[in-house]
């Protein structure tokens, strides 16, 4: 297809430390499309946000060593590009938006400053010219009154405002992939609703592609066309995210599910809960990372990892997900 | 008489002054505004609602941690708001408070066992010896080992960290824990082993639970009531199904319509109420009903009320504050 946006195959990242290498993320692959949202959920540490800062390039070549066979943002290979190439991609083909926005905000500059300023640099525009598309910009993101929120700095705002500002701002030079970590995290449920519901808009009138990471699962059911489960720096599990919620094949994705309290759940039921925790990072198991929290654990998963296996419309890396996806049946 | 904990008209005003050039303003933040709950032994009451609302204030102030600018505040029938110390010192071993990141309210440098043991030295409660088998039963009540004991905090997980605190809280067998957000900092799996542990403890100890959070569904799986507070009051308080079943004022179907539901079929469903605006300033609050700017269900109300009028919380199982709801 030639509308993949974004298209990662077999990323992985490892930073050295003291104590060793540290693997934050192994053999990632996902493609995501034009107009399409597709969520990484996983838990601290799980390798998300890595993986989210790796295809932006924002990994510092110091002190994180990042691998992929291919890397594509669009048709651009991003793969060892050089901070001045990156600068070329970044705002115009692939945006971030961040948990906390004060991280993308000048406090120093006013919104319209730091706006125009994507403009100037990937678009030639004037001073004069940046405004009016600055002050259309925090328009179409909801914000009242937004000649004078242009002429305002950040701390003047609250959260979802600030939030929508840096949706303005990633979006300003309609790059074709947004990627939001963690966008409404730090916010209230009803301002995460206001945001969520904003994304949604824009995506539909820009066509652009989203890849969301979270570690909520409502966040994901909420919003995501697919998703992607991680743990312990891989994917274990990706599906549609209908079938993922319906029929989880991996075990872990299962746990996970069962342990959210749900608003239509029994109360007066014990909550299932995943024992455990997961491995620390630097600690590599030989066989499946989930293996000791896992309760379908054979010998063989204590050995062996299992790859990640491809079965109709979807995938999971467990040695019992075959049987229970139906195929071969 | 009956209740453990009973609040009455509890208020905090914050006032913080800046100096300017020429002048001193004053500013004063309402954080907290006519607050009124009772809480029974071994029940759990569940305080919720978003940023600004005054949730933790309210915990805050019942934990002893700040003093209410007014207000009755009684544990059993003893007069804590604006107590002495005298008053306080027996009290707080029947009230502990937990918090959301057991991070910060652990020292490094003390083992976990000396943690736990610390709030009986303090209250001199039994001998060195009784001290440490109690200490190491609490490790094992919340899911650790004896084992831990020798252990310092940083070795820990964050859910471990959390069972950690909760010993410790326990460590003066307190008839009533404030929980601030005791889950939010925890990953979901994790969370719901914290969840749990809550309630088993509540039957096996008997504990009332005052549990602040922002996840409605959290604090459904908790708690038998929960009060809803918008911009310092309380604009709900009900019993939890009829809560979550047929919610009255407004703001409460709101809320629980934003909730995500990790259900991507009902998600995409269900009837969403999307508020508008902002959260209320707490330095120049509404006229009227609080909410009355985004509510908007106010143009069922006769004349502009809403806007003049501020409605109150009736007393009954099941109150709102709402003109809408008041027969």
């Amino acid at each position: 297809m030639s509308d993949i946006a974004l298209d990662v195959l077999d990323l992985s990242v490892q930073f050295p430390t003291d104590r060793g290498i540290v693997q934050a993320v192994s053999g990632v692959s996902f493609a995501l499309h034009a107009g399409e949202t597709l969520g990484i959920v996983g838990e601290s540490g799980s390798g998300k946000s890595v993986t989210s800062l790796a295809t932006m390039g924002l990994l510092d070549p110091r002190f994180a060593h990042v691998e992929a066979a291919v890397l594509k943002v669009g048709d651009h290979d991003v793969r060892n590009l050089s901070e001045r190439a990156w600068r070329a991609i970044r705002g115009r083909e692939i945006a971030m938006i961040f948990q906390d926005p004060m991280t993308a905000l000048n406090p120093f500059l006013t919104i319209e400053r730091q706006m125009s300023e994507v403009l100037e640099l990937h678009e030639n525009a004037t001073r004069k010219g940046a405004r009016s598309r600055v002050v259309a910009a925090l328009s179409d993101v909801g914000i009242a009154d937004p000649e004078a929120r242009a002429a305002g700095y950040p701390h003047e705002m609250s959260g979802g405002m600030r939030q929508r500002v840096g949706i303005a701002m990633a979006l300003l030079a309609k790059p074709r992939v947004l990627i939001a970590d963690e966008p409404t995290t730090a916010l209230d449920v009803t301002v995460q609703a206001q945001i969520l519901e904003l994304l949604h808009k824009l995506q539909a009138q820009h066509g652009t592609a989203i890849l969301l990471i979270t570690h909520s699962l409502g966040v994901v059911a909420e919003a995501c066309n697919r998703t992607s489960v991680m743990y312990a720096g891989r994917i274990v599990e990706s599906a549609t995210t209908e079938a993922l919620f319906a029929r989880p094949l991996h075990p872990y994705t299962r746990g996970l599910l069962a342990s959210v309290p749900r608003l239509d759940g029994n109360p007066y039921r014990r909550l299932a809960s995943i024992e455990g925790q997961p491995p620390a990072p630097g600690v590599v198991l030989p066989g499946c990372a989930f293996a000791p929290r896992c309760e379908w654990r054979r010998d063989r998963c204590e050995r062996e990892r299992p790859e990640l296996e491809r079965f109709v419309g979807r995938s999971s890396a467990c040695f019992e997900s075959r049987a229970l996806s139906g195929a071969g049946e | 008489m009956s209740a453990l904990l009973s609040v009455r008209a509890l208020e905090k005003r914050f006032t913080t002054r800046s100096r300017g050039l020429f002048r001193r303003t004053t500013h004063t933040v309402q954080a907290v505004a006519d607050v009124s709950f009772e809480l029974e032994r071994g029940s759990a009451l569940g305080l919720v609602g978003e940023s600004g609302s005054g949730k933790s204030t309210t915990a805050r102030m019942i934990a002893g941690l700040l003093a209410p600018t007014s207000g009755s505040i009684r544990l059993d029938g003893v007069e804590l708001a604006g107590a002495a110390e005298a008053v306080w010192r027996p009290q707080r071993r029947r009230l502990q408070m937990i918090f959301q990141d057991p991070y910060a309210s652990l020292d490094p440098r003390r083992t976990v066992g000396a943690t736990v043991i610390e709030p009986m030295i303090v209250q001199r409660l039994g001998k060195p010896r009784e001290r440490r088998v109690r200490a190491l039963a609490l490790l094992e009540a919340v899911g650790l080992s004896a084992a831990h004991a020798g252990r310092y905090p940083h070795e820990f997980s964050g859910g471990q960290r959390q069972r950690v605190g909760i010993a410790r809280a326990l460590a003066l067998e307190p008839e009533l824990l404030v929980c601030d957000e005791p889950v939010s900092a925890l990953d979901v799996s994790v969370q719901a082993q914290i969840i749990n542990l809550f309630k088993e403890l509540q039957e096996r100890f008997g504990l009332a639970y005052l549990f602040i959070a922002h996840d409605l569904a959290v604090v459904r799986s908790l708690c038998e009531r929960i009060a809803v507070m918008y911009a310092g009051r309380i604009v709900e308080l009900a019993p939890r199904d009829s809560l979550f079943d047929s919610p009255r004022h407004p703001y409460t179907r709101a809320l629980l319509s934003a909730v995500p539901i990790a259900d991507p079929v009902l998600a995409r469903t269900r009837e969403r109420i999307v508020l508008l605006g902002d959260p209320p300033s707490l330095h120049a609050p509404p006229s009227g009903c609080p909410f009355h700017p985004r509510c908007s269900e106010r143009v069922r109300v006769k004349g502009d009320r809403c806007a003049r009028e501020r409605p109150e919380l009736p007393h009954e199982s099941h109150s709102a504050a709402c003109h809408l709801s008041v027969k």
